[in-house]
């Protein structure tokens, strides 16, 4: 240390003590909750009454996310799952991705369907993985019965009662999509939304992807955009308290962390500048 | 039995966790082990799918019964493409490729001029006849703004149009473009840290199983 001014041991910390003080920025509210407020956002709010919204009957695509990106989606999925399930609606699930099957075994083992008087084949069935990206998403759109032989269980699509009703994209009221891949988010506009613009897309992306899918907003060819990260506020909104609520503190916790990292770097960066011979 | 077999699970991914993590350290055999798992697994697993969709969306459709003989045609193309490892006939895998390749552009191509670029520029310039209070005016024409002053940054064909006066237009878009970059990077960092709360959570609860 010896020579060395405080500015540039602020500009030089270890990236080990950084990571070690968000690390623990991030456990300590996960094992003592500080219990802050959970201030519901708009777009959840919104989330919220388009589900809500949506008439008795309705059928309703659920694309859910990879198994990498899990963690990331599992409040929001989980949350919207309940809010599903408690609505008189039909559900169709999806899984874009290879791994995705995964996932919704684990969401059903964090969302009991029985539990909401819900059926596998009446109320809700699954079509497995269908290859080919928006090409799989076009077959669907144009004439399900052909692009689904059958559900992810191998059971001949004929046989699933729900199944008779649904024809093509006319079908469909909604599409709910989790994903963290922007050909996915914006190959349902492609393949969906153009085609049949009244259909309610609801879409949840990583928060990275917000700017990039914010256009597609604006020029209302979604109806609704979240980010993963706020899925605590859907939790809170619907009365099911889950990981979501628990998250939500240790992520105020990093990002409190973080912010004063940000403000440290800056204060070393301008106070060096100006000792050279001021701000540029 | 479950029981177990669910524990050791647990351990497992939590070990993977931890190594997967350990990189903010530095780089390390643990971490290689654990990418490298990853991986192999995710490919183990996606070829399983890919054999089961193969059944599903080709054989099952022809054998034992002949239920449609026009599936015969993507198991052809399927085979195609491992030609490439044929000395001579390896040109052949290039068809393949190319049906794939261009089914895949034509269905994202035709939709995408309607999808990302008539929708996006009908909706800019009906955000100028769009009524609001005056927060909303504001942020209308500071949206405009920034899109016209973005846009005329990357105009490189004229030198002049950069020159003089005129260059404060680029220089007010790059300004724009700064923010749009802060904010894009601000989002990655908090994906990054609901991704890695997750984990948290999974060791904390799940393997460590403090109370809740």
């Amino acid at each position: 240390m010896a020579g060395k001014s405080i500015i540039d041991v602020l500009e030089n910390i270890p990236r080990e003590i950084i990571y070690t003080i968000v690390l623990i920025a991030m456990a300590i509210p996960l094992i003592r909750p500080l219990g802050l407020p959970v201030p519901v956002s708009e777009p959840i709010r919104k989330w919220y009454n388009e589900i809500e919204s949506l008439p008795p009957g309705s059928i309703v695509l659920v694309s859910h996310c990879s198994l990498g990106s899990y963690p990331a989606f599992d409040s929001m999925q989980v949350a919207t799952l309940h809010h599903l399930f408690s609505r008189p609606v039909k559900l169709v699930f999806f899984s874009i991705d290879a791994t995705g099957l995964a996932v919704y075994d684990i969401l059903l083992s964090k969302v009991d369907p029985k539990a909401y008087g819900k059926v596998y084949g009446v109320d809700y069935f699954h079509i497995g993985f269908i290859p080919g990206g928006e090409t799989a998403m076009k077959a669907l759109a144009e004439d399900f019965k052909a692009a689904v032989p059958s559900d992810y269980k191998g059971t001949p699509i004929s046989q699933i009662p729900m199944a008779a009703n649904i024809r093509n994209i006319h079908d469909f009221t909604a599409l709910i999509c989790f994903t963290s891949a922007g050909e996915t988010s914006i190959g349902w506009i492609r393949q969906w939304i153009v085609v049949r613009p009244e259909i309610k897309y609801l879409c949840c992306v990583l928060d990275m992807m917000l700017p990039t899918m914010r256009p597609y907003y604006e020029a209302k060819q979604v109806t609704v955009l979240v980010g993963s990260a706020p899925g605590g506020e859907y939790e809170f909104l619907l009365g099911k308290p889950g990981s979501g609520i628990k998250k939500a503190d240790a992520f105020t916790g990093a990002q409190l962390i973080l912010l004063v990292f940000i403000i440290i770097g800056n204060i070393a960066a301008i106070a060096k500048r100006m000792g050279k011979g001021g701000v540029r | 039995m479950a029981d177990i077999i669910t524990e050791i699970g647990i351990w497992i991914a939590a070990f993977l966790t931890i190594a997967i993590v350990s990189v903010v350290y530095r780089d390390n055999p643990i971490f290689k082990f654990a990418e490298h798992t990853y991986v192999g697994a995710a490919a183990g697993y996606s070829f399983a799918v890919a054999i089961g969709n193969i059944r599903g969306y080709g054989i099952d459709y022809l054998y034992p019964t002949l239920k449609d003989p026009w599936y015969i045609l993507p198991l052809i193309i399927g085979v195609l493409m491992y030609f490439r490892y044929h000395r001579t006939l390896y040109w052949l895998f290039r068809y393949g490729i190319a049906i794939v390749v261009g089914t895949s552009v034509t269905a994202a191509f035709v939709r995408s001029i309607e999808a990302d670029f008539l929708t996006q520029i009908r909706s800019t310039i009906s955000i100028l006849f769009t009524k609001g209070d005056a927060i909303t005016i504001l942020g209308n024409v500071v949206l405009v703004v920034a899109f016209i002053t973005s846009l005329y940054y990357f105009i490189f064909t004229f030198p002049s149009l950069h020159a003089g006066s005129l260059g404060y237009i680029p220089r007010i878009g790059r300004w724009f473009m700064m923010i749009a970059f802060g904010y894009s990077f601000a989002t990655t960092v908090v994906t990054r840290i609901d991704l890695f709360v997750g984990r948290l959570n999974f060791l904390l609860f799940e393997w460590l199983k403090l109370p809740t």
